[in-house]
């Protein structure tokens, strides 16, 4: 009698050793809208994205306007598409680099059609004509253009309009001790997406993102999109960027779109580090930027005035 | 025609996003570490299912009702050192050795400009090797226990400490770093009472009934020593970075039950609660130090207010375990205190809730010849393995066994090894 227990409880013991040892990871799109971010989030720390944008995928189309399921999926799809601080850093480089890379032929850089203007680097001993788009990782680039678009139109909604209404003529003010500052409604940003119910740090993943994204996909629509043909330089030993158009007067408005995407980016960046915490470091990359309006102030003034 | 030079503007935002900080509090509050405990190889290596099987590693921090069922008559005492590692430490010390380090030397600027593929493959290997949680464990304890008839008491003085490490992707691949340091010192007394043949009574004649069941009651005073620092690589400020040393105390209360032959002879069934009150230890700022910098540099309240924030979400609910062992009938002589055991706990082992299946634990004892111990089980949907040698005045006992960081099993699997030396009478 005992030992017909006692065996039937060793077999009770087995049964449970593989409900001990099961995988729950079939489970991951079960449970709460709140559950499936936290599940996503853990499997794209783990390196899963496949199971991360499945578990986004089926939360999203339950809870489309969901905050949380919108900033978690626009951060996974840049990351399985390697998106991420290398692209910019290799960009930057690549633009502000005299050397180690391919100068394109100086004249003609733009068509005929275009010689009645004067380009004012072409005859410029200290600038040097290149092309953006031979930049090496460019290709990569274009075909992630799908996934900017997708992480930029799921975080969309969830930025605040205070962050989208950049505006080239007022958006970049004269502050106090006359250097130039960002205007715009900070707390009432921050209010916002406070108000969506995000955590800090799905509001910093948010405005990382988002700025990743906007500045990238500025690039390309300047690269790849504008409607007219554009010859690039390098001036100043590659501190600076100059780029002559057919027609320059209708280049500032055929690039608004990147000046908002740029601008927004400038927002969120800015946002982030008054939110988080602002290291010295990056006080003094928010300058740099201020610092380069300052030489293009007047060309804006003109712009802005017209 | 009029030049276009916004795109320095740009060209200098591009730069800037390189840098961008990020939050405070990537890492919740890990409330895997809120209530105070002592974790031991012995119950580890048996899949920590514990709470019905009885020893002098589960009575104290385990279920102090099994104070009772030690047996011997001498007052035993005795001095313990451990230490354990968990994660991906052999990876991340081969990635940093090989590959890292190296690219340090040479340096990685001169890497970035000359070589951009193996800065891209250097920083990717860091974020998934730095992904997976490393923790270093350490601690000492000196502890007794007495049985005076069916009255068991014990208690000591225990120092453990726990070091967790994590590198993530903290949003558009901003490498975000997270260290956190807790040190506990316990010091913990514990009794219990076991009523059995006479004393059980009428019940004694019932089928069924247990021969024996105790009732342990342990207070435990805990000093608690915290530290955290997190932030995104660029966010430690090279010139002004400071270490905050928060400490609190509390004291906690655990309830246990333990019932021999329950049914039928040889299962025998354990309860155990512990902080039966919720206690939480309120951690206030001890003192600070300078990491780099200056020293004398002023506190940041916003970083200590964020620490404190953090660590204040701790839940310290709690946590009950409940479980059954069964004693083998194993009629060799060289093997004895065979047993098979199973505990539910709720008790996460995570920073997230877990769901039923990561409550269960199974496992499996046996001591050979009277000095090697033999252990195995399965927590967690993960195998663990160990094996003790007792020698006299002597022993040691070492663990292998997995943990679940994530909410669900397979998730965050990390593997862990613990290793014991103690001293004493035994």
């Amino acid at each position: 009698m005992v030992r017909l227990s006692s065996r039937a409880l060793l077999l009770g013991a087995a049964l449970l050793l593989p409900l001990s040892a099961c995988d729950e990871t079939s489970a991951l799109t079960e449970g709460t809208v709140e559950q499936q971010v936290i599940n996503a989030r853990i499997a794209r720390q783990g390196g899963d994205y496949d199971a991360a944008v499945r578990i986004l995928e089926q939360a999203y189309a339950a809870s489309p306007s969901h905050p949380a399921v919108r900033v978690e999926y626009g951060v996974t799809v840049l990351e399985r598409n390697q998106i991420d601080l290398l692209d910019l850093d290799r960009i930057a480089q690549y633009l502000s680099s005299v050397t180690g890379s391919k100068t394109v032929a100086r004249t003609p850089v733009l068509p005929a059609s275009a010689r009645g203007v004067v380009c004012t680097y072409e005859n410029d001993p200290d600038a040097t004509p290149f092309s953006p788009t031979d930049y090496a990782d460019f290709p990569t680039l274009q075909a992630n253009r799908a996934a900017l678009q997708q992480a930029l139109t799921l975080l969309d909604p969830v930025i605040p309009d205070a962050l989208q209404s950049f505006d080239l003529c007022t958006s970049i003010v004269d502050g106090p001790d006359g250097r130039p500052m960002l205007r715009y409604e900070t707390q009432a940003a921050l209010d916002e997406l406070r108000a969506l119910g995000l955590s800090d740090t799905e509001i910093s993943a948010a405005l990382a993102t988002n700025a990743l994204a906007r500045f990238l996909n500025a690039f390309l629509f300047l690269t790849d999109d504008l409607p007219q043909q554009t010859a690039w330089y390098r001036v100043d030993g590659g501190t600076s960027i100059g780029v002559c158009a057919e027609d320059p007067d209708a280049l500032a408005d055929q690039a608004q779109e990147a000046i908002q995407d740029m601008g927004e980016a400038l927002f969120s960046i800015d946002l982030r580090a008054r939110t988080f915490g602002t290291t010295s470091t990056s006080q003094e990359l928010v300058d740099l930027v201020l610092q380069s309006y300052e030489d293009v102030r007047d060309g804006v003034a003109d712009y802005c005035g017209q | 025609m009029r030049p276009v030079s916004l795109l320095r503007a740009a060209l200098g935002g591009l730069a800037l996003l390189a840098f961008a900080p990020s939050a405070h509090a990537q890492f919740r509050a890990l409330g895997q570490d809120a209530i105070f405990s002592t974790p031991s190889p012995v119950r580890l290596a048996q899949g920590n299912a514990y709470v019905a099987a009885p020893s002098r590693e589960t009575a104290l921090f385990g279920n102090p009702a099994h104070l009772s069922y030690l047996g011997g008559r001498l007052p035993k005492v005795n001095l313990g050192l451990m230490a354990s590692v968990g994660g991906n430490v052999r990876e991340a010390y081969d990635f940093y050795n090989q590959q890292l380090g190296p690219a340090i030397e040479e340096g990685l600027d001169e890497i970035r400009t000359n070589d951009p593929n193996r800065l891209q493959t250097l920083y990717d290997d860091a974020l998934r090797i730095g992904a997976s949680q490393k923790t270093a464990r350490a601690g000492a304890d000196l502890t007794g226990t007495v049985t005076v008839g069916d009255i068991g008491i014990g208690g000591g003085v225990i120092g453990t400490g726990v070091t967790r490490a994590q590198m993530l992707n903290g949003g558009a691949g901003v490498p975000y770093i997270d260290l956190y340091s807790q040190a506990d010192l316990l010091i913990p007394v514990a009794a219990s009472y076991r009523l059995h043949g006479p004393a059980m009574g009428a019940l004694a004649a019932i089928s069924g009934v247990p021969s024996s069941i105790a009732g342990g009651i342990e207070i435990a005073y805990g000093r608690r020593w915290l530290t955290a620092k997190s932030g995104t690589v660029d966010a430690f400020d090279p010139d002004g970075e400071k270490l905050y040393l928060f400490t609190g105390s509390a004291v906690s209360v655990g309830l246990g039950l333990q019932a021999e032959d329950v049914g039928l002879p040889g299962i025998d069934v354990g309860l155990a609660v512990r902080n039966l009150f919720g206690s939480e230890v309120a951690l206030e700022l001890d003192r600070s130090w300078d990491v780099s910098g200056s020293d004398g540099q002023p506190d940041d309240p916003a970083e200590i207010a964020a620490i404190e924030q953090r660590f204040a979400q701790r839940g310290a609910a709690p946590a009950v375990r409940a479980g059954v062992s069964y004693r083998l009938p194993i009629p060799v002589t060289e093997i004895a205190d065979a047993r098979v055991s199973a505990d539910y706990t709720n008790r996460s082992t995570s920073e997230y809730d877990q769901s039923f299946q990561a409550g269960l634990r199974l496992g499996a004892q046996a001591t050979v010849i009277r000095m090697l111990d033999l252990r195995a089980g399965v927590s967690q949907g993960l195998p663990s393995v160990g094996a003790g040698l007792r020698l006299p005045g002597f022993r040691i006992d070492y663990a292998t066994y997995g943990v679940e960081d994530g909410a669900l099993l397979g998730q965050l699997p990390r593997r862990a090894h613990m290793l014991q030396l103690r001293f004493g009478i035994y």
